[in-house]
């Protein structure tokens, strides 16, 4: 991955999601999100490991046309008030390429088990409670159900 | 047995009675019920073997491990779709929903009047199913265990004076992990994975994961067996080459990768028809901010289904699905995205497909990548008014329930609100307006027919230009079923493992054994 790439995810993923905004919401953390663009491409075909590049280096194209700075060397004010107009236009192209901007770090974080715990989705208790309730073809009772898998609440803290 | 990719340290030279290329509904039939009548079946798999104990409940892992390029197989078009597809032991039903019906009376008949397709009858489908359905513990789903969100819009629909149900499922004391997608944890879903596979293995039949087939060997005419290639240590690098020497080949791969392969040795093409014909359940779904918990994801991913457009094919069918399978598609980023999923657990979920239309699609070779291909697909004409109807049928259901807002797939009203819905519904439909939509139940590019002029197969699924080569997955059903394919896909495979019998006995120079005969 080009290092420009790389710092542009890191720069990027705070921004996109905006979870310093609220306090029961863990930190996410850059370096995962560029993890995942590397594995998540290197599995995909490789147009798309083409594009999601591009839409990368678009940003600091646009980044520099706009401030005369790539995207990663401005401060967090100026990163966020160029994506801000990025979020206001309307159409598929722009939603395009702010879904290849957001994917690494969108997928990085609502897949940490911390974040969908918070939101209900208690993967530790259903995948215990499941190992417990192994179905066989051949029959025989399955155990109680666990209290533990019920629908979550809302989301803690609020 | 079946063989990981670290068992095989050579290459290797294997004979059979059959060899089969993939392990999903067609695949799976054909090795289990071939095996049990004491066929050599050999099948090969390109994706590997998973059991639920490695099932754990991560959509993120599911995708890189068990789907086609790691989730990420689009159709080129307007609008693109997402096609996620199985790459693993069980193939597709290995991560589908598991939603099981038959196929409708109406198409079937299309099939006699259309294609000709005579010798398929109603009453010889039926005990097919019927012994599938039985096979797959098909019921159902368990209203105690299948969610609020599902029986919440269900309620919603019925309460319009729409008609709509419960889902039949292939699974058994499903508990509602709300996962099925990413590999059922408890082995409640029947996919073909934890039944036909492993009665196939039990059997006799040997099956080869992470084995990419390349060649499909014809000799006078007549298929002789494949080569391919397991996977290296690398993510693309080559590992041992496999021959397998058959008397007969089945190919069921799938509605994308058959006829790639077909195209890639140009076989089986005097018609034209080879990767032609596509047709796809395009969908799109809604997701709505209720008052109350709702309680994703637990609960059954396809639950309820509302059919009160079915004759104008449009089917709304839905459930539940994880935080990352919504955050994906929702239009918000920064501070409004971390909002607005907070409010998760207070989500209903639902989706439609557009289950007739008359939009087609093509799968074409990779122009520089003969291992690969492109799917071509664009909605058409009626079927973007139908499209966006789904949107707006959705919305009014969520409306009604006293859901504040809802969130579409379009660029236009990525966010409705009530008041919105009379400006949606008189906007211009557009294909281009739809954003984040998939789709699924790839059919027909290699479609059975009763001329060979038309189709690639005849009703048997062998294919009329090489004998001993047989197709039997979902290629061959020559039109859309306007339901969930995969009971379909199993039966006609179980029906078209007969003919492969048959073929078997003729080339030992027997006579294909009858129905209440026995082998000798």
């Amino acid at each position: 991955m080009l290092r420009i790439v790389e710092e542009t995810v890191e720069a990027i993923t705070p921004h996109v999601l905006g979870c310093d905004a609220f306090e029961e919401l863990p930190d996410p953390d850059p370096r995962a999100s560029v993890e995942f663009l590397d594995r998540w491409t290197a599995m995909g075909i490789p147009e798309f490991r083409a594009v999601s590049t591009l839409a990368f280096l678009a940003l600091n194209v646009y980044s520099f046309l706009r401030t005369g700075r790539l995207f990663p060397r401005l401060d967090p004010d100026s990163q966020a008030h160029l994506l801000e107009r990025l979020y206001r236009a309307k159409g598929m192209l722009p939603y395009q390429f702010l879904y290849f901007l957001s994917t690494p770090a969108v997928n990085a974080y609502y897949s940490r088990i911390d974040v969908q715990l918070l939101l209900g989705f208690d993967i530790a208790a259903l995948k215990e409670e499941s190992e417990r309730r192994l179905v066989t073809r051949d029959g025989g009772p399955l155990p109680p159900r666990d209290a533990a898998a019920a629908p979550s609440g809302e989301v803690a803290g609020r | 047995m079946i063989h990981s990719r670290g068992e095989i340290t050579g290459d290797l030279r294997l004979t059979a009675d059959v060899v089969v290329v993939g392990s999903g509904a067609g695949g799976a039939t054909v090795a289990k019920e071939l095996s049990q009548a004491g066929r050599r079946v050999v099948v090969l798999e390109a994706g590997r073997h998973f059991t639920r104990d490695d099932f754990d409940l991560r959509m993120d892992r599911a995708f890189v491990e068990m789907y086609w390029d790691g989730g990420q197989v689009m159709s080129l078009g307007r609008p693109m779709f997402l096609l996620p597809q199985g790459k693993t032991v069980g193939g597709t039903t290995t991560i589908n929903s598991g939603t099981c019906f038959r196929m409708p009376h109406n198409v079937l008949k299309k099939w006699h009047l259309d294609l000709g397709l005579w010798e398929i009858t109603e009453e010889e489908m039926g005990l097919y199913y019927g012994a599938v359905e039985e096979y797959l513990f098909v019921q159902k789903a368990d209203p105690e265990v299948m969610g609020r969100n599902a029986l919440l819009f269900l309620e919603g629909a019925k309460g319009m004076g729409l008609s709509g149900g419960i889902l039949a499922r292939n699974a058994k004391d499903c508990e509602g992990y709300g996962v099925c997608c990413f590999g059922c944890p408890s082995d409640a879903k029947q996919s073909a994975n934890v039944s036909y596979i492993p009665d196939a293995v039990k059997a006799g039949c040997e099956l080869y994961t992470e084995c990419t087939v390349d060649e499909i060997r014809v000799r006078g005419g007549r298929a002789v067996g494949v080569a391919g290639t397991f996977a290296g240590p690398g993510r693309r690098s080559a590992g041992p080459r496999v021959e397998v020497e058959a008397g007969v080949v089945v190919l069921a791969a799938g509605t994308l990768h058959t006829p790639r392969m077909l195209l890639a040795q140009g076989l089986c093409n005097s018609s034209g028809q080879v990767g032609r014909n596509l047709t796809i359940h395009p969908c799109n779904g809604t997701v709505a901010v209720m008052d109350t918990v709702v309680g994703n994801p637990k609960g059954i991913p396809q639950a309820t289904y509302v059919d009160e457009f079915a004759d104008e094919g449009v089917m709304l069918e839905g459930g539940t699905t994880p935080p990352l399978g919504i955050v994906m598609g929702l239009p918000y980023k920064g501070r409004r995205l971390a909002e607005f999923m907070r409010q998760y657990p207070r989500f209903g979920i639902f989706g439609g497909m557009l289950s007739e239309h008359c939009s087609t699609g093509r799968v074409v070779p990779h122009p520089r990548d003969p291992s690969r291909h492109l799917v071509t697909y664009s909605l058409k004409g009626e079927d973007v008014r139908k499209f966006r109807f789904m949107t707006e049928l959705m919305a009014e259901v969520w409306f009604s329930l006293g859901a504040r807002s809802i969130f579409t797939p379009t660029a236009s009203y990525p966010e409705m609100r009530p008041s919105d819905l009379s400006k949606f519904k008189r906007q211009k439909a557009k294909a281009s307006d739809y954003v984040a939509v998939s789709a699924y139940h790839p059919l027909g590019t290699c479609r059975m027919g009763s001329d060979p002029e038309h189709s690639v197969v005849g009703h048997t699924g062998e294919t009329w230009d090489v004998e001993n080569l047989f197709i039997c997955d979902g290629s061959i059903v020559p039109t859309s079923l306007g339901v969930n394919p995969q009971m379909t896909i199993f039966a006609l495979s179980m029906r078209n493992t007969g003919f492969v019998d048959d073929r078997l006995e003729e080339l030992a120079g027997r006579k294909p054994v009858r129905n209440g005969e026995e082998r000798t």
